[in-house]
């Protein structure tokens, strides 16, 4: 069978391509390196979801490289040896399974960061092909259908939009926002009002959030939040359209020496060999492994890789720059029963300094400490660098876990593109699968760091203001690698841009890249939305423009 | 990090009275490493007025049975195992006294950069026996979850490993 759009990957990226083009009746694949959940399946298992590979291939069969610079020179980890995962989510949605759902859409000023700041030494910072105008009326559309809940805050960078609220009201929040919108207000700052993908009324079979205080990192078990899996891959297979073909590790796209993909070739769970035909070929595997399978891809005619004439696939790589820090809150200031109610959100942001007059800034979100025991008890057994035990580490468990109350915040800025974070694939190192595995070179720029610092002074003093005890924090030039970006920019140039506008390859026309890959650029947020805006614009382009784009 | 590696390991064991047919792996540990991390368990988090002991808590069945689960760290493993032979190398007296000196014993085991390391790991994993969900064979009705008035998370896993229903 020859399918008419074979997708690989199911997060964010993949989803909207599912849902569209599905409900216009092409027969789409999916191809899913992981296996099939269910709301059903879905628990608050500390263990399961935060302390095994249970959802992410094991390190020794599967790994990346990391590659960072050490006294002076680049050195190559495989990430088997130093336990740092990239890998985010293999099953049916990818990682949208387990985010947190913080929403918040870039502004028009992301898109023409270049024109607006200038160039920045060692930085290749580029402008979007495409407006904010453009993308708007996809981020409503990601609003209505993956569901967006939160009510708008007016403050001095708020986007244009095309309705005046999100649709789904604010989820319920614990009384400690009231203490934060005070201490805002008596700094003269804005208390932002997070949106998230998270339902707070009912949606089209989907439940919404009944407050489990198990969410980041965590399946949702009622459908509430706004998983690719949850919001667009189940509607889609209610069409009929819509084939998914699990445990299925796509190695390599197969062309025939012309500029079209005719087959994709996966791995099952026991390395059996097998293909799919397609008409279309979607990537959506999240943006390092993207980069990887076009790499991998190399044959006669693409001896760079597919989609590589420009030299491009993989450069420019972004994460997130930023960090987290955090501050304490006790009966001092709630009595026991209101600071341990638990499930209640937080949902507040620092976003004044999302641009400043001499730099690009960012934005600070709120959200209390991850309920899970296991790691908030183990983070106690030691005292200045001391392993603590017996009675006196029993003692601060009970102390701590019964009158304290986290209170952390993240820090997000622009991960400056430059042109020491790529991924590349090296033949030295191979998974169990024989099949060369990314590698990653994870270079920062210094800028990073000092804006992450200034963002972080901010919340601190949020937290001083609300009387916080023990406020820490740390920012990172590390990469966080559950936010992955770039590696097939697009752009208006074939010889620079790997993707054009619609982020279609300008090497093979049925090929197009939509996770995160094609962000020039990742404003100060998390990448989630965008990415789904993106992906909804792009099956708009392929729905309208389907026949003419086979014949190009 | 202590000199000790597997090779020198495997070596001393086969000389070692307390090493009969030692692998390390769960399946072939013997009694004598089980009863040293048992043992070490208490004084490590022993019962309190508010909290429940390791025992209290099945720490020691928790860790032999999920330490023979595919998910469960190899490398955490043989340090669970060979630390618990260097600590009975070095401390060989431990059964033979009370509480208090047997907390001086940890505490000065902890004093050793690999030992300390092998105390943290088997700190961590009777946390995860006090606090993880009853469903692996720790947290004896859900003693540690309500010793510290923590909401457990609903639903509760109807199978371990996050394997589908």
């Amino acid at each position: 069978m020859t399918y008419d759009v074979c997708i690989v990957g199911s997060g964010a990226g993949a989803g909207p391509l599912a849902y569209e083009l599905s409900r216009a009746g092409k027969k789409v694949v999916i191809l899913e390196k992981g296996d099939i959940y269910s709301e059903k399946d879905f628990s608050k298992d500390e263990i399961a979801y935060t302390k095994r590979d249970v959802f992410t291939p094991k390190l020794k069969d599967e790994y990346h490289v990391i590659e960072s610079f050490e006294e002076g020179k680049w050195v190559k980890t495989p990430s088997y040896e130093n336990n740092w995962s990239f890998w985010n989510g293999s099953l049916l949605g990818g990682s949208s399974n387990f985010m947190s759902g913080f929403f918040h859409r870039l502004k028009p000023n992301d898109f023409k960061l270049k024109s607006l700041y200038g160039d920045y030494e060692g930085a290749t910072i580029e402008d979007w092909p495409i407006t904010y105008e453009e993308l708007e009326p996809f981020y409503e559309r990601t609003e209505r259908i993956v569901g967006v809940s939160g009510e708008i805050t007016e403050y001095a960078h708020q986007e244009p939009r095309s309705t005046a609220q999100y649709p789904y009201p604010p989820l319920a929040e614990h009384p400690i926002v009231e203490n934060f919108d005070t201490a805002c207000k008596a700094l003269h700052f804005t208390p932002f009002k997070t949106p998230r993908a998270i339902l707070s009324e009912p949606k089209e079979g989907r439940n919404p959030c009944y407050y489990s205080n198990y969410c980041g990192s965590y399946a949702c078990s009622s459908g509430a939040k706004g998983s690719s899996r949850a919001a667009l891959i189940q509607p889609a297979l209610a069409t009929g359209n819509l084939h998914i073909i699990a445990n299925a590790f796509v190695v390599k796209l197969e062309t025939d020496n012309t500029r079209t993909i005719k087959r994709a070739q996966y791995l099952t769970q026991e390395g059996t060999k097998k293909y799919v035909n397609a008409k279309l070929f979607i990537l959506a595997a999240q943006a390092v492994e993207s980069s990887r399978l076009l790499l991998n891809s190399k044959n006669k005619a693409f001896p760079k890789g597919l989609a590589n004439s420009s030299g491009a696939v993989g450069k420019n790589m972004v994460f997130s720059g930023g960090g987290i820090g955090s501050g304490e809150f006790d009966l001092s200031h709630f009595n026991q029963e209101t600071l341990l109610q638990a499930g209640l959100f937080v949902n507040r942001a620092l976003k004044d300094w999302y641009f400043t007059k001499e730099f690009k800034g960012g934005v600070v979100d709120f959200l209390f400490e991850h309920a899970n025991p296991i790691r908030r008890a183990n983070s106690l057994k030691r005292e200045d660098g001391t392993l603590i035990f017996g009675k006196k580490l029993q003692d601060k468990i009970f102390q701590t876990l019964t009158t304290k109350r986290v209170l952390n915040f993240e820090v997000f800025n622009d991960w400056m593109p430059n042109d020491n974070c790529f991924v590349s694939v090296d033949e030295a190192y191979k998974d169990k699968y024989g099949i060369p595995v990314a590698n990653i070179r994870i270079g920062a720029h210094p800028q990073d760091v000092i804006v992450g610092e200034f963002l972080a002074q901010k919340a601190v003093q949020v937290l001083e203001t609300m009387g916080a005890k023990n406020i820490t924090y740390a920012i990172s030039p590390l990469p966080p690698q559950n936010l992955q970006a770039g590696g097939c920019r697009f752009g208006n140039d074939p010889k620079k841009h790997v993707l054009n506008r619609y982020c279609q390859s300008y090497d093979i026309h049925n090929l197009f890249v939509t996770d995160g890959s094609f962000m020039p650029t990742g404003g100060s947020v998390p990448y989630t939305w965008t990415i789904y805006a993106n992906a909804f614009r792009v099956a708009d382009y392929i729905q309208k423009n389907f026949d003419t784009l086979l014949k190009t | 990090m202590h000199p000790m590696n597997r090779r020198t390991f495997m070596a001393l064991s086969a000389s070692s009275p307390f090493f009969l047919s030692i692998d390390a792996y769960a399946k072939d540990v013997p009694a004598s490493v089980w009863r040293t991390i048992e043992s070490v368990q208490e004084v490590l988090l022993p019962a309190t007025e508010q909290m429940p002991s390791a025992k209290n808590v099945n720490a020691l069945s928790f860790l032999i049975v999920n330490s023979t689960s595919s998910y469960f760290d190899q490398n955490d493993l043989e340090l669970l195992i060979e630390g618990a032979s260097v600590f009975n190398q070095k401390f060989s007296h431990f059964f033979q006294e009370n509480a208090e000196a047997q907390y001086r014993i940890v505490e000065l085991a902890s004093e050793d950069a690999y030992l300390e390391q092998w105390l943290s790991r088997l700190i961590y994993y009777t946390l995860e026996a006090m606090f993880g969900d009853p469903i692996y064979g720790g947290n004896t009705e859900e003693m540690g979850w309500k010793s510290v008035l923590h909401v457990n998370g609903d639903p509760r896993p109807k199978s371990t490993y996050g394997s589908k229903v």
